[in-house]
C-alpha cells in the first residue's frame, strides 16, 4: 500500500483523467464494470487501479450525464451483468477531452520536463 | 459462497436509496466482487485470501457511500409521479387527463353507467330546453333568425298611458313600408276564421296578407301554381293560396285545383297556388289559406272596418337589411311613427320592435316567461338529481381508491393537486356525457312534438325549425360544467380528508369509518328524496288539476247544452229586424229534434267583462256583467234561489256605450255572491245599484253562484241584465245562442249551424256543446302538463336508482360487520333492521325537508298560475291529498330501493366477509 501522500496524489490525478479513461475504454465496445477495472489495471501495467469505491460512482455519474448508457444483459447460463456503452454525446465529449488532455500533457512536459527544441 | 450483497448493503445503509435502485447497485457491485474473488481463486489464492482480496475493494467504504450519495441524490430529487411542484401547468393537466382516461378505461362499467346517467340527465334537459327555445325564444321562422323583426304599434289618445302594443293601421304600415331603410320585406297580415265551402261549411283559419309575406317567411316555390303577387293586392284579385294540408283534407287533393273556385264566407275565390308547410302558418292553429289583404271587404272579414286606413288590424314584420341592427330599425320607425302621428292629430302612435320571439311579444311575453321558468326549474332539479346520483357512484370509486390516494399524498402530492386530478376525471366523464347529450339535443325536440301533437288537424310536419342554436349549446355546456363540478367535488373533498397512516397501514376501524361515511351518505339520500318530493308534488298537482278540471261541475249544464257563436261579419246597410230574427230563430231552433229550450246572451260563456256598480252609500265595485234572454237560467240550469228570473217584459237596460242615458231602473238578477257582498244579512230583492253612466238596476232575483271563468273557484259577483233582442247593432252583431237538448250533441250542433246559415247567410256561426269546448281547452293545457310529468317521472326514477346505489354501496362497505353479525347469530330480520335503520332516517328527513321547501315555494307558484299563462285555472298546489300521495309514493319507492341491498345483505357469507380486506 502506498503511503498517504501518494494516495492523495493518485486520487487527484485519477480524478482529472478518470472520465477520459472510462470513456475511451467503452468507445470500441460495451463493457461491464469489472472488465473496465481489469483493463485499466492491465493496460497501465499495474500503475493505475480502480476499486469499487472509485469506479462505480464514476460510472453512475457518467451515466447520469448521458455520456455512457448502461444496460442489463443476460447471457446464456450466466447472471445478468450491466454493460456500459458510449453514447453519441459521450463520443463528442471523448474527442474534446482527448485533445484537451494532449494539449495539457504537452504543456506540462514543456514546463517540467525535457525541453525540445 | 460468501455473501457480497450483505457487505455492500451494510455500507449503503445510510444512503436511504429507493429500494429498486439499491437492489440494482448491490447486484452490480456484488457481481464485481464475485469476479474478483473468482479471479483470485483462479490465480491460486486460498478462499480466505481471495475473500480478503475481494473485500479489499470495498476498503474505502466511506468514500463509496459518500460518492454514491452525491451521484444518487440527483436521482432522488426527481419528482415522483404526482409529487412536487412543476412549472408547466399545461403539462400537469395533460398528465391528469391521460391518467383520467386510463382510469376510465380501467373501470369501464362504472364509467359507462356514469356517462349514461349524465347523458340522460344533461341531454334530456338540454333537449327539452331546445324545444322551448325553438318555440319561445326565437322568431317562428325557419332560418335567419337574427334578421327577423316584428313591429307592434300602440295607439293612444293619452301618451302617458300607451296601452299594449299590438296591431298597426294600414296607412301606417304602407308608410313604413315605403319609407323605411333598415327593414326589407316588410309584410303585414291579419288572421281570421272563415267558413270554407258552401254546403256544410267548415271553419278554417285564414290570413289576409301582403304579397311579400311569403318571401318574409322564406317560401319561394309553391307546391303547385303560384304565390301571391303585388298585382293581386293592388287589383284586389279574388284569389287565394291554400296550404297543402287544406288541399289534402278539404279539397280532396284535387290535382286540377289551380284555377278552380272555392267559397270562403260565401264568396267565390280562385285558387292560384298550393303552399307546402312553411313558417307562415303563423301559430300552432295554423293558417291554411292566404288571401291578398285587399280582399278584406270582399270577403266580409272582421268588423268590415269602416276605415281600414285608420283602424289597427294588421300584424307587421320584416327582415333587417344588411348592416342594420334592431336598434336602428326601432329608431327609424320611431321617427316615422311620429310623422304618422302628425297626420292624425289627437292620437299618438308608438312603435315597438322585437325579434319576433314569443317571449318578446308584448302580449304573450310574461306568460311565456312564466311557463319557461317553470319548465327550466323542473329541468334544473332533474339535473341536480342526476348529479347526486353520479356523486354516489363516484364516491364508491373514490372509496376504493383510498390507498392509492394515500400513497400519492405520502409521495408529496399536494391536496389541491389531488382535487384537481379528481375533478379532471369528473369533467372528462361529463364531457363525454355531453357529447352523447348532443344527440338528445337534436332529437328530443322532434320527439316532444310528436308526443304532444294531439289533434289530427294539426299539420303533419312541424313548420318551424327545431334546430338548436347557441342558446341550447350554451345551456348544454352550462349543465356539463355544473354536473362535472357538483358530481366531482364531493368525492374530491372527501378524499382530502383521508387519514394517511390509517390508509397506508391497511384497513380502518369499522366504527370510525361507519360514523364518518354515513353522514355523507345520509346527506345524499336525503337530498335525492327532497328533490324528488318537490318534483313529485308538482307532477301530482298537475295531474289532479287536470282531473278536477275535466270533472268539475261549473254550476250550470255543460253537456246537454249546445252553444252557438253568432257573428255578423259584414256591416250591412239595411236595417235588419233583429226582433223578428230572434223570434224566428228561437222557433226554428226549438223545433229541431231533441231541442228543449233556447236562450241568448251577449257574452262568451267563459269570459265575462266587468262593469262598475255602486250600491247607495257604499263604495263602487267591479262586478261581472252579462245580458241574457229570459229563459237563460232555465236553459243553462242555473237555479234562481230567491225572487224571479228575467222576464219577457223586462225592459232592456240602457246601452253603456255612451248613448242617451236613461234613468229608469231596469230589472236585473244578481248572483248570490253579489248579494252577500253588497247587502250582507239583508234581503237583496228590491235593492238598487247604479253605474257611473247613470243607469240604475233594480234587483228582482238572485241566482246561484256558478264558476265559469275560473275552474274550481266561484265567480266574482255577477249581474244578469235583460238582453235587448230587438235592438240595433250598428257596429256589428255578436251573440251567443244556447240550446238545451237531449240526445246527440254533435248532430244538434250541426243542425243548429245549418238552421242559422239558412236564415242568415251573412252570419258566421260555429256550434258545439259547452263541454266539448271545455274539453279542448283543458286538453291544450294538458299538453304542457305531460312534459312536466315526463320530466318528473324520469327524475324520480333516477332518484330511486340513486338511493339504491347509495344503500347498496353502504351495505358493501359494511360487509365485514354484517358478516360478523350473521356469524354471531343474527337472523334475517335483524339484518334487515340493521340495513334499513341506517337508511330510513335520511329518507324521513329528506321527505320533511322536501315538504317544507315545497310548501314554501308553492304559494308563489299558485299565485302565478292563477294570473298567468294558464289563464282561468287554479291549481290545487296546497292540497293535502296531493302531498300525502306524493309522500307515500316516494317513501314506497325508496323503501323498495333499500329492500334489494338489504336482501343481499342477509345472504352474506360470514366466512368470506371476514376474510376480505
Amino acid at each position: 500500500m502506498t503511503n498517504i501522500n501518494t494516495r492523495i496524489f493518485d486520487r487527484e490525478l485519477k480524478k482529472g483523467s478518470a472520465e477520459l479513461l472510462i470513456l475511451s475504454l467503452v468507445e470500441v465496445r460495451p463493457r461491464h464494470g469489472y472488465e473496465i477495472s481489469k483493463l485499466i489495471e492491465a493496460r497501465s501495467g499495474g500503475a493505475l487501479s480502480f476499486h469499487v469505491a472509485s469506479l462505480y460512482p464514476l460510472l453512475y455519474r457518467l451515466e447520469k450525464r448521458g455520456w455512457i448508457k448502461g444496460q442489463w444483459v443476460e447471457k446464456a447460463g450466466q447472471r445478468r451483468r450491466r454493460y456500459y456503452k458510449l453514447t453519441p454525446e459521450g463520443r463528442k465529449v471523448l474527442a474534446a477531452q482527448r485533445s484537451a488532455w494532449e494539449s495539457f500533457v504537452a504543456a506540462i512536459s514543456r514546463i517540467t520536463g525535457t525541453e525540445h527544441a | 459462497m460468501p455473501d457480497w450483497k450483505q457487505e455492500i448493503r451494510h455500507r449503503l445503509a445510510n444512503l436511504n436509496l429507493e429500494p429498486a435502485r439499491e437492489d440494482e447497485i448491490v447486484e452490480e457491485l456484488s457481481q464485481h466482487l464475485e469476479d474478483r474473488y473468482k479471479e483470485s481463486l483462479a490465480r491460486g489464492a486460498s478462499p480466505e485470501d481471495a475473500h480478503r482480496a475481494a473485500l479489499a475493494e470495498l476498503s474505502d467504504g466511506e468514500m463509496l457511500a459518500h460518492d454514491l450519495r452525491r451521484v444518487e441524490r440527483q436521482v432522488i430529487h426527481e419528482p415522483v409521479v404526482l409529487g412536487a411542484r412543476r412549472i408547466n401547468m399545461i403539462a400537469d393537466l395533460w398528465q391528469d387527463f391521460r391518467y383520467a382516461a386510463r382510469g376510465l378505461r380501467k373501470h369501464a362499467l362504472l364509467s359507462t353507467v356514469v356517462i349514461a346517467t349524465l347523458a340522460l340527465g344533461i341531454g334530456v334537459s338540454a333537449g327539452v330546453f331546445g324545444f322551448f327555445n325553438a318555440i319561445m325564444l326565437r322568431a317562428l321562422v325557419n332560418k335567419d333568425f337574427d334578421s327577423f323583426v316584428r313591429v307592434y304599434s300602440a295607439y293612444t289618445t293619452n301618451p302617458t298611458r300607451p296601452g299594449r302594443p299590438r296591431d298597426t293601421t294600414l296607412e301606417d304600415y304602407l308608410a313604413y313600408r315605403d319609407q323605411v331603410k333598415s327593414l326589407g320585406d316588410l309584410a303585414a297580415w291579419a288572421q281570421f276564421d272563415a267558413p270554407l265551402g258552401q254546403d256544410d261549411p267548415v271553419e278554417v283559419r285564414v290570413a289576409l296578407v301582403t304579397s311579400n309575406f311569403f318571401t318574409l317567411y322564406n317560401l319561394e316555390q309553391p307546391l303547385m301554381g303560384r304565390l301571391l303577387q303585388p298585382a293581386d293586392c293592388s287589383a284586389a284579385n279574388p284569389v287565394v293560396v291554400v296550404s297543402e294540408s287544406l288541399w289534402r283534407k278539404r279539397l280532396a287533393s284535387d290535382p286540377q285545383i289551380i284555377g278552380k273556385a272555392v267559397h270562403f264566407n260565401g264568396q267565390p275565390v280562385t285558387v292560384v297556388g298550393v303552399a307546402p308547410t312553411f313558417a307562415g302558418m303563423l301559430d300552432v292553429n295554423g293558417a291554411s289559406a292566404w288571401f291578398p289583404y285587399t280582399l278584406e271587404t270582399y270577403l266580409k272579414m272582421g268588423d268590415n272596418l269602416p276605415r281600414p286606413a285608420e283602424t289597427p288590424w294588421l300584424f307587421v314584420a320584416g327582415r333587417l337589411n344588411p348592416g342594420f341592427s334592431r336598434q336602428d330599425a326601432a329608431a327609424e320607425l320611431k321617427l316615422l311613427a311620429s310623422q304618422q302621428s302628425r297626420l292624425r292629430p289627437g292620437r299618438t302612435t308608438m312603435v315597438t320592435v322585437t325579434d319576433g320571439s314569443m317571449i318578446q311579444d308584448p302580449y304573450w311575453g310574461d306568460k311565456t316567461l312564466l311557463g319557461l321558468s317553470l319548465v327550466l326549474g323542473a329541468l334544473t332539479i332533474l339535473v341536480l338529481i342526476v348529479c347526486v346520483n353520479v356523486t354516489t357512484l363516484l364516491l364508491a370509486r373514490a372509496a376504493a381508491r383510498r390507498k392509492e390516494i394515500a400513497v400519492r399524498l405520502a409521495l408529496g402530492a399536494s391536496r389541491v393537486r389531488l382535487v384537481r386530478m379528481l375533478l379532471v376525471e369528473t369533467y372528462l366523464l361529463a364531457s363525454m356525457a355531453s357529447l352523447l347529450g348532443v344527440y338528445f339535443v337534436y332529437h328530443v325536440p322532434g320527439a316532444l312534438i310528436r308526443w304532444l301533437r294531439p289533434q289530427p288537424e294539426w299539420q303533419e310536419t312541424f313548420p318551424w325549425s327545431l334546430v338548436p342554436d347557441w342558446r341550447v349549446f350554451g345551456y348544454l355546456t352550462l349543465l356539463t360544467v355544473l354536473a362535472g363540478t357538483t358530481a366531482g367535488l364531493t368525492p374530491a373533498l372527501q378524499s382530502m380528508k383521508v387519514n394517511l397512516s390509517e390508509m397506508l397501514n391497511g384497513g380502518r376501524s369499522m366504527l370510525g369509518g361507519a360514523a364518518r361515511g354515513s353522514r355523507l351518505y345520509s346527506l345524499l339520500i336525503g337530498a335525492q328524496v327532497a328533490l324528488s318530493f318537490f318534483l313529485l308534488v308538482f307532477a301530482c298537482v298537475s295531474i289532479r288539476a287536470y282531473q278536477k278540471a275535466s270533472t268539475i261541475d261549473p254550476g250550470f249544464e255543460t253537456r246537454q247544452v249546445v252553444w252557438a257563436d253568432l257573428i255578423m261579419r259584414s256591416r250591412s246597410d239595411e236595417q235588419r229586424n233583429w226582433g223578428a230574427f230572434h223570434r224566428t230563430l228561437t222557433e226554428r231552433l226549438v223545433a229541431l229534434p231533441g231541442a228543449q229550450s233556447v236562450a241568448y246572451s251577449d257574452r262568451h260563456p267563459f269570459r265575462a267583462p266587468e262593469i262598475t256598480v255602486q250600491a247607495p252609500s257604499l263604495a263602487p265595485r267591479q262586478v261581472n256583467s252579462v245580458s241574457v234572454s229570459p229563459n237563460y237560467f232555465t236553459t243553462l240550469g242555473i237555479p234562481i234561489v230567491s225572487g224571479r228570473a228575467i222576464r219577457d217584459d223586462d225592459p232592456p237596460c240602457g246601452q253603456t256605450s255612451g248613448n242617451v242615458s236613461r234613468n229608469y231602473g231596469c230589472s236585473v238578477v244578481v248572483s248570490q255572491r253579489l248579494a252577500r257582498e253588497f247587502w250582507p244579512g239583508s234581503n237583496p230583492l228590491g235593492q238598487t245599484l247604479r253605474t257611473p253612466q247613470g243607469n240604475s238596476f233594480e234587483v228582482v232575483g238572485v241566482a246561484r253562484d256558478i264558476s265559469r271563468t275560473r275552474l274550481g273557484r266561484l265567480d266574482d259577483p255577477m249581474i244578469y241584465r235583460p238582453m235587448n233582442l230587438n235592438g240595433a247593432y250598428p257596429k256589428g252583431y255578436e251573440a251567443y245562442a244556447f240550446v238545451r237538448f237531449s240526445g246527440d250533441g254533435v248532430l244538434l250542433s250541426r243542425a243548429v249551424c245549418t238552421t242559422i246559415r239558412e236564415m242568415a247567410p251573412d252570419l258566421s256561426v260555429s256550434a258545439e256543446t259547452i263541454q266539448s269546448f271545455r274539453d279542448s281547452e283543458i286538453a291544450g293545457l294538458w299538453r304542457i302538463g305531460r312534459i312536466i310529468v315526463f320530466i318528473v317521472a324520469l327524475a324520480v326514477t333516477l332518484a330511486v336508482i340513486g338511493i339504491y346505489g347509495v344503500v347498496a354501496f353502504a351495505v358493501a362497505r359494511r360487509n365485514k360487520e354484517l358478516g360478523i353479525r350473521i356469524a354471531l347469530g343474527a337472523g334475517k330480520i335483524d339484518i334487515y333492521r340493521a340495513v334499513l335503520s341506517f337508511s330510513v332516517r335520511p329518507v324521513a328527513v329528506g321527505l320533511l325537508i322536501g315538504l317544507v321547501t315545497t310548501l314554501g315555494t308553492t304559494s308563489t307558484i299558485a299565485q302565478t298560475f292563477r294570473d298567468g299563462m294558464f289563464g282561468e285555472f287554479t291549481m290545487y298546489v296546497q292540497d293535502p291529498i296531493t302531498y300525502t300521495i306524493a309522500a307515500i309514493l316516494l317513501a314506497a319507492a325508496a323503501f323498495a330501493a333499500m329492500l334489494v341491498p338489504a336482501r343481499r345483505a342477509t345472504r352474506v357469507d360470514p366466512m368470506s366477509a371476514l376474510r376480505e380486506e
